[in-house]
């Protein structure tokens, strides 16, 4: 669950773009697609895609606890509503609680952090898994617990019974068609057979004697009366709760001097009323405390082919910790920016902007870079020309800088574990990568690294804006069982902010 | 697909409240977890701007909110859970529209139940009448249930809330640095930076190292730091220094106010302090007199007002507070004392004074819609809009829809239609149900539709116009078709135009409870009476299963089979309860033809 939160206006980066929608469905909903940094995304080996984590379904495999590490199966997690039968957490800091006895032999849960102890609230037993037990029981005994077991058993046979009536209604129907004839033909009506007689036809003295039934009932009706069975519900008029009274007195008073204390000495933080919202808890002594909640393994699929990208062991303590993890870093080739100077970006300045590659798999990856594909202008000569109709359609991702470098390809040499060991004894494999780069573009190389240079302008009406250009990039590399791929990414450079006119 | 249907596992009750969201699963005591709404949701209403977001902004806010609260939170896997979202009663339709793609595309869930989230405290009453106030962050939301039909034409909001008490707080804090300007401590280094800054082999390097630095430091005010305080502890300042104050009419035995100054500690030897004055006075933005915006007990004799005059004494007798700022100390007895001067100012509503009643549930008023939630999707039955439903593309259920689609009163069909000879249209709401010819069928068709007709509130119109509904049994359809359009057209305006009264009165009736003499009684009662007849024998058709408070009122009378969520007066109409009689619009129906 810890995803980058975001970066400041400017912050120099390199993002890559996916789930661009596309008509596809595939990020539908999301336009122009989501930025990503390469740590988050995964690698489908199946269908060589680059994905997003909105891009795969997760599953969860097996459930555990992040004190006792212990593996829980799923069905006993739910036993346990998802929290860990052994591990309690501190009510107050929220840290997981230890056990511990003291000098006359009772144990006790105590927090190490911030001095809790659960003999504040007559939490204490023999021997430690009593006294796990007792918490565990205090928890069942709820009174919260058991009223709820209580309305929704009422609640549930209700339902039933009415699903039972409605399936016993429909079966009957075709008789009740005779039934419905006479009081539409206004013959009769059941109500006269209700009141007494039988089939009897609507009289005037009936409904005014009804009336006047009613209208003294209406003076004593209270709807309590009609509260459903098996609710028992505490209610007060309104008279009665603002009456003052001794008893109000006390509790007031009570209320008084909890009020009076020190905050954070005694009454219960947001948090920490959250935590345990049955208690009702105004005050620090009122609360409880709860058992840890577990974590989980999850498995994610892509969503196109349904095959595993991650898979965990089910245990938590194992080693590897994972079956199969396909994330992005291990097969796309890692970008790391060169700060640019944040004086040099500024309108009508030609800037170049230097990035290193790195090939993290074990064969040689073909990099085209189509480096003009989202170019405002078609070329520097149109420029004035083409200022007015530049189509949304050929920059539909809002970035306000050109790249007047040429689309270009290039190899990246091959990762390899011992190269920095062996750096300088061996004679580097330069058979497998071309050399004949284009010293302008490709300004170094060396094993799996290269360095790209690239020439970037700012568009004229973008002072004040971030500077952001954006390259897609084909890639064709085999994996470790030798599987071919080809895959294309979008990178997305931002500088910095574009300063005004410079000329 | 065949085993998550099999085996039955709880659902997930979701209410996304204004602050704070709960989640957890049905017929459980309490939400398994509670925890900050992401911002979008908090932003969608202010006073001025109803909806910020548009439909993809939902869905990526969403997609991030629902992949956390399955897999992060509750931990289940979506596919084998239907969903509760307590729905409140205005939330957008690009928002609801957002929850469903989510959910059936993104975590294939088999069934949403949108229900209108106030109707749900009532279940833990016990009753089906009732007012529900819920005091919630951004607003008070007042909404009078009667006979399980909320009355949406008397809903109204209080625009007061947590965040009215928390922006007072601010004020009052800033005023009060500002009269007494004084410096305060720097935070002390965290620990992390003064591990770093000194080496472990000279301690005494820490012990001079502060004095430069704060002698560097402009001195930090108070002004500066009240300034700075987030909203996150401002209103965890509110929820341990403020109170409710209420004075009991007894000469002060009975008193909640102390003339206690407390400082509230910010970071180890940093506190704010809070004059006594101010930790009552904040929370007296939600009785303001001023006028400046409507306050609670306003808020609650307006409701009163606009509901129909026969059944005002039934409703104040169940009144239900929920919300989060209901849960400050002293609120509950504040209320009934401001409500209580409110009664005895207004010379209508005096009289029902005497009969003012609060319900206690055993709940923190925070969860009490959560539970309600819980309690609700342990019932059999109930209304939902599944899967299936989505993807034939039938629209997200929503009551609002009621009032969009209203049409004109058109004049009654007549009495016989091309197909039904002899049997009354079931505009007119007295088609007999069982046109189809086995009874198995139309059972399955019965349970069928009930999704569409059932729990939550005006979902039932929208979906009875889509031609693919859910009405499965061919039958429905084509009697459906086969009727003159006007005829159920017609019945939106009458139900509209009658609202519950006429509905109740019937109920309450066949209960011999009263309370029904308003809405013309002489001429509406036979016909009440009748059409409770009806329900008792055959219906039908009465679409839902009945979830709720209702449900004790179904089991006698049959009709009210609906219950929860219906839009004022407003029978659900699905294919089935066109066909066997909407209450109201039944009841409509033949009034015109008596008249004629």
């Amino acid at each position: 669950m810890i995803y980058s939160d975001g970066y400041a206006e400017g912050e120099p980066r390199v993002e890559f773009r996916t789930d661009v929608d596309d008509g596809g469905g595939q990020g539908a909903g999301t336009g122009t697609g989501r930025l990503f940094p390469l740590e988050e995304l995964y690698f489908c080996d199946a269908c060589s895609l680059v994905c997003s984590r909105y891009g795969l379904t997760e599953e969860i495999d097996s459930y555990y606890c992040p004190h006792c590490l212990e593996n829980m199966p799923s069905s006993e997690a739910m036993l346990y509503l998802n929290r860990c039968s052994k591990c309690f957490e501190c009510p107050i800091c929220f840290n997981t609680l230890t056990i511990t006895a003291a000098h006359d032999g009772k144990c006790f849960f105590s927090c190490q952090f911030c001095r809790w102890s659960s003999g504040e609230i007559q939490l204490e037993a023999e021997k430690p898994d009593m006294l796990v037990a007792a918490a565990f029981q205090k928890e069942r005994d709820s009174p919260h617990r058991t009223e709820m077991n209580k309305l929704v058993e009422t609640f549930r046979k209700a339902s039933q019974e009415i699903t039972r009536e409605r399936e016993l209604q429909a079966r009957m129907r075709r008789r009740s068609i005779t039934l419905f004839l006479p009081a539409t033909s206004g013959e009769g009506s059941k109500r006269g057979s209700k009141s007494g007689g039988g089939a009897h036809p609507w009289v005037v003295e009936d409904l005014e004697n009804m009336l006047k039934d009613k209208k003294t009932k209406l003076k004593t009706m209270s709807i309590r009366t009609t509260t459903k069975k098996g609710v028992r519900i505490e209610s007060i008029s309104l008279k009665d709760l603002i009456a003052p009274s001794d008893e109000k007195a006390r509790s007031i008073a009570e209320q008084l001097k909890s009020l009076d204390e020190t905050p954070t000495d005694t009454i219960a933080s947001l948090d920490q009323r959250t935590r345990c919202i049955n208690e009702e808890a105004h005050t620090l002594s009122g609360l409880i405390p709860s058992r840890k909640p577990l974590l989980t393994k999850r498995s994610r699929r892509c969503r196109q082919c349904t095959r595993y990208v991650v898979k965990p062991q089910i245990n938590p303590c194992s080693t590897p910790p994972f079956q199969k993890q396909n994330i992005a870093w291990l097969y796309v080739p890692r970008v790391l920016l060169v700060h640019p100077n944040p004086n040099e970006i500024g309108v009508g300045r030609v800037m170049s902007v230097s990035f290193a590659m790195y090939n993290p798999v074990e064969s040689n990856t073909t990099a085209r870079f189509a480096a003009d594909a989202y170019n405002r202008n078609i070329s520097e000569g149109e420029e004035e020309e083409d200022r007015d109709n530049n189509s949304s359609s050929s920059n539909p991702f809002g970035y306000t800088m050109d790249v007047l470098t040429e689309p270009f390809e290039t190899v990246i040499g091959p990762h390899n574990e011992l190269q920095d060991v062996h750096e300088g004894l061996i004679e580097e494999d330069s058979a497998a990568v071309p050399t004949d780069d284009n010293p302008e573009i490709i300004t170094e190389r060396k094993g799996n690294k290269i360095m790209v240079c690239l020439r970037v302008k700012p568009h004229d009406d973008s002072a004040g804006k971030e500077a952001t250009f954006g390259i897609p990039v084909e890639l064709s590399f085999k994996d470790r069982t030798m599987k071919e791929h080809n895959t294309h990414i979008h990178l997305v450079f931002t500088l910095g902010i574009i300063s005004g006119a410079s000329e | 697909m065949d085993y998550y249907w099999s085996v039955e596992k709880t659902c997930v009750v979701i209410d996304l409240g204004r602050a704070f969201t709960k989640c957890g699963f049905a017929t459980e005591a309490a939400p398994r977890h509670i925890f900050r709404t992401p911002e979008l949701i908090q932003e969608v209403k202010t006073d001025t701007v109803t909806s910020t977001a548009s439909f993809e902004r939902w869905v990526q806010v969403f997609e991030e909110l629902f992949k956390n609260v399955f897999f992060f939170y509750l931990q289940a896997n979506p596919k084998e859970r239907r969903v509760i979202i307590c729905d409140k009663v205005c939330s957008p339709r690009p928002m609801r529209e957002a929850i469903s793609k989510v959910l059936f595309e993104k975590l294939a869930v088999p069934a949403i139940h949108f229900v209108p989230d106030l109707l749900l405290p009532l279940y833990l009453t016990g009753l089906s009448t009732g007012i529900v106030i819920d005091c919630g962050y951004e607003e008070t939301r007042i909404l009078p249930i009667c006979e399980c039909v909320p009355l949406y034409s008397a809903f109204t909001t209080a625009r007061v809330g947590g965040r009215h008490v928390d922006e007072k707080l601010r004020e009052a804090l800033l005023a009060y640095a500002k009269e007494n300007p004084s410096n305060v401590k720097r935070p002390a280094k965290g620990w992390a930076g003064r591990r770093k800054s000194t080496p472990m082999s000279s301690p005494s390097a820490s012990q001079e190292e502060p004095t430069p630095e704060a002698a560097e430091e402009p001195p930090l005010t108070l002004t500066d730091m009240v300034g700075s305080l987030d909203d996150v502890t401002l209103e965890d300042i509110k929820m341990r220094c403020c109170y409710v104050r209420y004075r009991l009419a007894d000469g002060g035995k009975c008193v909640l106010e102390t003339s206690k100054d407390i400082k509230y500690p910010l970071h180890c030897d940093q506190a704010i302090p809070i004059k006594a004055a101010t930790r009552w006075g904040v929370c007296e933005v939600l009785w303001d007199e001023s006028g400046e915006r409507t306050n609670i007990q306003e808020g609650i004799i307006q409701m009163l007002e606009k509901c129909p005059v026969d059944i005002r004494k039934s409703l104040v007798q169940n009144i239900v507070v929920c919300g989060g700022t209901a849960s400050l100390p002293g609120f509950l007895p504040r209320m009934a004392l401001e409500l209580k001067m409110a009664f005895e100012s207004d010379s209508r509503l005096h009289h029902v004074c005497e009969r003012v009643e609060f319900s206690l549930p055993q709940f923190p008023p925070a969860s009490l819609i959560w539970v309600g939630g819980a309690i609700y999707g342990s019932m059999e039955g109930v209304a939902e809009y599944s899967a299936a439903q989505y993807q034939k593309g039938v629209k997200t259920p929503d009551w609002a829809a009621f009032t969009l689609v209203q049409q004109p009163v058109q004049p009654p069909p007549s009495a016989d239609s091309p197909t039904n000879i002899g049997v009354p249209p079931a505009g007119s709401g007295l088609a007999p149900p069982a046109l189809s010819s086995s009874p198995q069928k139309t059972s399955s068709s019965l349970l069928a539709s009930s999704p569409a007709g059932g729990g939550s509130g005006g979902l039932t119109l929208p979906m009875a116009e889509s031609p693919q509904g859910s009405n499965q049994d061919s039958n429905v359809v084509e009697e459906q078709e086969a009727l003159p359009s006007p005829s159920r057209s017609q019945e939106t305006p009458a139900s509209m135009s009658v609202p519950s009264p006429g509905a109740d009165a019937a109920k309450a009736d066949a209960e011999g409870v009263g309370g029904g003499e308003g809405a013309g009684a002489p001429s509406a009662q036979p016909e009440a009476g009748r059409d409770t007849d009806t329900g008792a024998e055959g219906t039908q058709a009465a679409p839902a299963a009945a979830p709720a408070p209702a449900a004790e009122g179904a089991g006698r009378t049959g009709t009210r089979s609906n219950i929860a969520p219906r839009p004022a007066g407003a029978p659900s109409r699905t294919s089935a309860s066109t066909r066997s009689s909407g209450a109201a619009a039944g009841r409509r129906g033949r009034r015109d033809d008596a008249t004629t």
